[in-house]
């Protein structure tokens, strides 16, 4: 095996050995296992005591919240754990003495990312025990779970490199923080409302009125495809594909045909592939701007 | 080994460096010596490939220093004015981790860690927590990482700052030690003794620009001649003094009880050749020199604060 990146190896040293990593696993978990049983008590016990039968598709059920709460933890722990990465160093005033080694920028900036998103492969990894509750029952295969594995994993690379990206323009951690979270919810929440927003006004000048169904109906065109590009969609659409259940944005954009009708298909697939490319861009403007003899207006402010 | 030619760079509306001129050669031990804000860290940091000079060219080890600085970087040791350590390492894996950004791999990382402990006499560190040491010590462990490759230039930015003296003796000797060997030294330092003891070469810079550059002997005799004559004497008649009023190489006369000092311009046979007469007009002389130069002096004379 060729040599690991040296910024990886000892990344994942360092948080091996902070206490904040153990607390991150433990409330993670305890988070995960609360929720599971609470779901796990709505779905079987209770159901089972008023409809006097079980429910099997209680188990999708459990599976779609577990795996959703999964997700939106991955959301909001990306950001904070990859926003410090080169922050943190100037503030430490190790960054120079880093960029004075033979390394260059862009092995610094992947290898702080794959440290980054390790982290998150464990946090997933530990949490399968609480998982597989769900597979002792039954409905949902192994390659459904390493399907999910990959979105968490994509998810974490995609947010993870807008983090990174902040964390090599800003100076503060507390600043790269921030911006993080911002391009998160961006992405994640204002991306599609905005997209909605612009449905709705649609709808509304076509019918002359607001309805789910209208707006549903009218979804279409090109600026749908900035959905590729939300995670939540992305999740959404895995689970369509799993449990048979899901919106129907893309059956709706699946009737124009051509390219709409192949995404509509293979949504989730094209949604990886373009956040993946997303990342990558992202990727090579960190190691951009973390070159200090770039060319540029602001060279002056590595130190 | 080091070429720099009008060197230039602003921050913001601010010229830290303004034209600077420096040429070191292969093999020197070049202290760096200038006022506060001169811009030494600013040269040293462009020099590291760390910094973009606005204009100017830099060559380094016949290299120029442009946008690829990748084999620049690999045959240079840069010690920063500041001592950025990483929490939750031990001396060694800190080392390691360095030697391994070198492309090292565990075997090799390991020796030469061991290496570097042993050559700034920290073995016993080895297993110390980075973060907890005091200052001084990590200072050190800064000087061994810059070491790590084993780079042609040195590039060291006030090293012994936090230093007890036996410390600074130690860096000195080692820095004169690889020097022997052949590296190429830059350090920065307010201490001017220090580097007037350890330094084959010195360059002063003042407000971004050389303004002097030599050999520490070469500096300190031209540093002498500007020093006055110093006259120690029990009495002193007043022929002696038209004598001394009308020699062509003096100028303005001091005195203060026994000693009497003036500059003099004169060649050293001249300057004998005074003494003689003065002795011969009854002066009775304890002593005659001319004061000591120092890089001080030097310094003070040469440089003002921007
Ligand atoms: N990042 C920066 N932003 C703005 N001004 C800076 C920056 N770094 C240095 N300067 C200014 O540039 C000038 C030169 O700084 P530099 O650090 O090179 O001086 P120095 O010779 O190393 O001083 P010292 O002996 O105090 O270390 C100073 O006036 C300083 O205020
Ligand atoms: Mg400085």
């Amino acid at each position: 095996m060729r040599h690991l990146n040296p910024v990886y190896k000892i990344g994942l040293k360092q948080s091996a050995r902070t206490k904040k990593t153990v607390v991150l696993l433990l409330v993670y978990n305890l988070l995960l296992s609360g929720l599971g049983l609470v779901v796990f008590y709505l779905t079987f016990d209770r159901a089972g005591r008023v409809r006097e039968d079980v429910a099997y598709s209680g188990i999708l059920t459990l599976y779609s919240v577990m795996a959703a709460m999964e997700f939106v933890m991955i959301l909001f722990i990306v950001p904070a754990s990859t926003a410090g990465a080169v922050a943190g160093e100037r503030e430490k005033q190790t960054l120079d003495i880093l960029l004075s080694t033979k390394i260059t920028p862009f092995h610094i900036v992947t290898g702080k990312l794959a440290a980054s998103i390790s982290m998150v492969i464990l946090l997933v990894i530990s949490s399968m025990p609480v998982l597989s509750v769900v597979f002792c029952i039954g409905g949902v295969t192994v390659s459904a779970l390493f399907v999910f594995l990959l979105l968490l994993v994509v998810t974490a690379v995609y947010i993870g490199s807008f983090g990174i990206f902040f964390s090599v323009c800003c100076r503060k951690t507390t600043g790269a923080t921030v911006c993080a979270y911002l391009a998160m919810i961006i992405v994640v929440i204002l991306l599609p409302g905005l997209l909605f927003f612009f449905e709705c006004l649609e709808a509304f000048g076509s019918v002359g009125y607001i309805g789910i169904r209208n707006v549903m109906n009218t979804i279409s065109g090109k600026r749908t495809l900035f959905l590729l590009f939300n995670p939540v969609i992305s999740f959404v659409s895995m689970l369509r594909d799993q449990v048979g259940r899901g919106i129907s944005i893309m059956n709706s954009i699946g009737s124009e045909g051509g390219l709409f009708y192949f995404l509509s298909r293979h949504w989730f697939a094209a949604s990886m592939v373009s956040q993946l490319v997303v990342s990558a861009i992202m990727i090579a403007l960190s190691a951009h701007r973390l070159n200090p003899t770039r060319k540029g207006w602001k060279s002056g402010r590595s130190g | 080994m080091v070429r720099i030619r009008n060197l230039r760079k602003s921050y913001g509306s601010y010229q830290a460096l303004r034209g600077l001129t420096m040429e070191i050669p292969r093999g020197e031990l070049f202290g760096f010596v200038g006022p506060n804000g001169a811009g030494k860290t600013t040269t040293m940091k462009i020099i590291a490939g760390l910094m973009r000079a606005d204009s100017g060219e830099v060559v380094v080890a016949d290299r120029m220093l442009s946008g690829k600085t990748g084999q620049i970087r690999e045959m240079v040791g840069y010690v920063p004015d500041f001592f950025g350590v990483y929490d939750d390492l031990k001396v060694q894996e800190y080392l390691e981790f360095f030697a391994s950004l070198y492309g090292m791999d565990g075997k090799e990382a390991r020796r030469r860690t061991a290496e570097l402990l042993e050559m700034l006499g920290m073995t016993q560190l080895r297993d110390e927590m980075v973060d907890g040491m005091s200052r001084g010590m990590k200072q050190k462990l800064c000087v061994a990482r810059a070491l790590v490759n084993t780079p042609e230039l040195l590039i060291l930015d006030e090293p012994a700052s936090g230093m007890e003296p036996r410390y600074r003796r130690q860096l000195k000797e080692l820095l004169q030690e690889l020097c022997a060997e052949g590296m190429t030294i830059l350090i920065s330092s307010h201490n001017l003794n220090e580097l007037a003891e350890m330094c084959t070469s010195i360059g002063v810079i003042s407000k971004g620009r050389m303004v002097m550059q030599g050999d520490v002997p070469t500096l300190l005799r031209r540093q002498r001649e500007t020093n006055p004559y110093v006259l120690q004497c029990l009495s002193f008649p007043e022929e002696a003094i038209q004598i001394l009023k009308s020699d062509p190489h003096v100028k303005n006369i001091a005195s203060s009880g026994t000693n009497i000092s003036f500059p003099y311009d004169g060649t050293e046979e001249e300057a004998a050749e005074l003494l003689t007469a003065l002795v011969a007009k009854g002066a009775q002389i304890v002593s005659f020199y001319r004061e000591e130069g120092s890089l001080e002096k030097m310094f003070l004379d040469m440089t003002t604060v921007p």
